[in-house]
């Protein structure tokens, strides 16, 4: 294989048996300005494939916006996104997702008033040959996939432990279940790359670190990278490999945990200047 | 802590929404349910009389239509130009059968076309608008189908209307006496509900609930809002046209002023009385809604003032419509 890439992610293509090189998704000089304000300011960064990476930075840094660019719900100002080497910049999230890049929500975003079960459906909705207007006749091609979707839905709802939780409403869970249900939905669509936005939010320690191990179960069952951004910063070290940092719209590091950890201007970002800290 | 709650079977309709379902898996009536409906089919047939033969073929006339109505509140979108789709079926059936002289079968799939055809070629337009923004397009259209209708005398009679529009003909059956008809507006009820039931138990159904229930979820998760809402619309749409083709062909007269926004909203108010979550809630509207005009025939202003404060109260204390109280004392019962 042709690798032209540091060393560490060279092991990591070279894990990714069938990828030809390419990181799966690459975010080129991507800037969203709101009016006067950049909210997002020539963002480049890439995900290669069954790779975790982490998107962290203070309050206000543009984390979401960049999420909301990739995912097509904000159109960017400039830049590009290529997922496996589509252009798929501007492209409406019902688009991108059945391309391959699904995400979920900051808040928890289930389907309240439906079952677990159902809210999974719903996922793999997208994943049924054919548009709506198709959805209605039953062949006997349809009725295979659907059985299809069945089996992975019960797959997925054994992965995630919400098994016991099959028939409840999903407004009826607990709160860091509604957590894990909102990531198992994306994860339902059959991604290449799934990107979570604050998945650990709200969460206490058994539950992030339930969230984690969830997380490796899910790449464990079905190839995929993970893009996430966190704020809790024991969550992001112990599952990332790699970690953008975002200050005020603008890249200002990259690297493994380690290395971000002692990056000044990380440090400076998140605590402050040392030197003249007189705010 | 949230752990330990979650150990707990959750609580059924423990915040401030319930988190009640009657939708996409099909919920059988049960027994009780069936012979329920049962005689209410037989009611009209035991009392024989006129004027209950008239109500029961308004109230599976009105059912069909408000079921056509909440697949596409149930995609989450009110349109206050139903009764206006009732009507563009309506022209177009009597078009067919009396002025073409077709079969009355091809009048009525032609209705079905038609205003299919006209809310997905309005819906591929005004789809992008969410809520208000939607609603009040549709009232603009809705006034704009009262207009053509009124002012292309040539070929809609104007003011004047439509008189002596044929009954329906079916191989050679003439559904003229009431019984007749009643026989054939409920077979017609009973295939329109057990369209939708299947409907709401198809992957379709699905994406139409979860478009309803979570527009953000939904388009990120590959259900696309906006088509999924044009599906939506434009078979809603279809079969208000089939209503509209029994209305014409029963009443055997139909004027511009039959279709206007009022009767739009007097649709809504029976989809929100009888549960607009709810297949059966289409069913228990039109089944409440319909007789209570003819209660207050004599003073036309407390007719609208019940309306209104019927709705209002509705709204208040029973969001989910009769249907939603039935399925709540279900859950309550089972728990």
């Amino acid at each position: 294989m042709n690798e032209h890439r540091s060393g560490q992610e060279m092991a990591r293509q070279a894990r990714a048996a069938d990828c030809s090189g390419d990181p799966l998704l690459r975010v080129e000089g991507l800037s969203k300005r709101f009016g006067g304000l950049k909210a997002v300011n020539d963002l480049s960064l890439h995900v290669a494939h069954d790779e975790v990476v982490g998107l962290i930075g203070p309050n206000g840094a543009g984390k979401s916006t960049a999420f909301n660019l990739i995912s097509g719900t904000l159109v960017p100002t400039a830049g590009r996104v290529m997922l496996a080497g589509e252009d798929i910049t501007g492209k409406p999230p019902n688009v991108v997702v059945r391309r391959g890049l699904a995400r979920t929500f900051q808040s928890t975003s289930v389907y309240p008033a439906a079952t677990v079960q159902q809210n999974l459906l719903r996922g793999a909705l997208s994943t049924l040959p054919g548009s709506i207007w198709t959805h209605v006749c039953t062949t006997t091609a349809r009725r295979a996939a659907l059985r299809r979707v069945a089996r992975d839905v019960d797959e997925i709802l054994a992965l995630s432990g919400l098994g016991p939780f099959r028939d409840t409403a999903a407004g009826g869970l607990a709160y860091g279940h509604q957590k894990l249900l909102g990531v198992s939905i994306g994860f339902a669509t059959q991604p290449k790359i799934l990107l979570l936005d604050e998945p650990a939010a709200g969460l206490n320690g058994e539950e992030c670190a339930e969230l984690g191990r969830l997380l490796l179960r899910l790449q464990a069952h079905r190839r995929m990278s993970v893009l996430f951004v966190e704020h809790h910063m024991d969550v992001v070290m112990a599952l990332c490999q790699r970690i953008y940092v975002l200050v005020q719209g603008q890249k200002i590091a990259e690297g493994t945990p380690q290395q971000i950890q002692a990056n000044p201007a990380v440090i400076e970002a998140y605590l402050g200047a040392p030197d003249h800290a007189d705010a | 802590m949230e752990m330990n709650k979650a150990v707990l079977p959750a609580v059924q309709g423990s915040g401030a929404r319930p988190t009640i379902r009657g939708a996409a898996a099909p919920r059988p009536l049960g027994p009780l349910g069936y012979g329920l409906l049962a005689v209410l089919v037989a009611v009209p047939f035991f009392l024989n009389k006129t004027f209950t033969y008239h109500l029961a073929i308004f109230v599976c006339i009105n059912a069909i239509i408000v079921v056509s109505l909440s697949l596409l509140a149930r995609a989450g979108q009110v349109s206050l130009c139903h009764g206006a789709l009732v009507g563009v079926g309506a022209y177009i059936s009597v078009a067919c059968v009396k002025g073409l002289g077709l079969p009355f079968l091809v009048g009525a799939g032609a209705a079905m076309l038609s205003a299919g055809v006209v809310a997905f070629l309005l819906g591929l337009v005004v789809l992008r608008l969410q809520g208000v923004y939607f609603v009040l397009i549709t009232f603009a259209f809705s006034e704009l189908v009262r207009l053509v209708l009124l002012e292309w005398v040539d070929v809609t009679g104007g003011a004047n209307g439509v008189t002596s529009i044929p009954p329906p003909s079916i191989a050679g059956l003439v559904f003229l006496d009431k019984p007749a008809f009643y026989a054939l507006a409920v077979v017609v009820l009973l295939a329109v509900l057990v369209f939708f039931r299947m409907f709401y138990a198809s992957p379709a159904g699905e994406a139409v609930d979860a478009v309803g229930e979570n527009p953000a979820l939904a388009e990120s998760s590959g259900i696309g809002v906006r088509r999924t809402q044009l599906f939506a619309f434009t078979v809603a749409s279809a079969f208000a046209g089939l209503g509209g083709s029994l209305l014409a062909h029963y009443l055997g007269y139909i004027s511009p002023e039959s279709f206007n926004m009022h009767y739009s909203v007097a649709l809504i108010v029976m989809m929100v009385v009888g549960g607009r979550k709810y297949l059966i809630g289409g069913l228990i509207g039109a089944l409440v809604m319909t007789p209570l005009p003819e209660l207050f025939r004599g003073a036309v202003q407390t007719q609208d003032i019940f309306y209104g404060v019927a709705l209002i109260l509705m709204l208040r204390f029973m969001p989910q419509g009769l249907a939603g109280v039935r399925m709540t004392w279900k859950r309550k019962k089972a728990a």
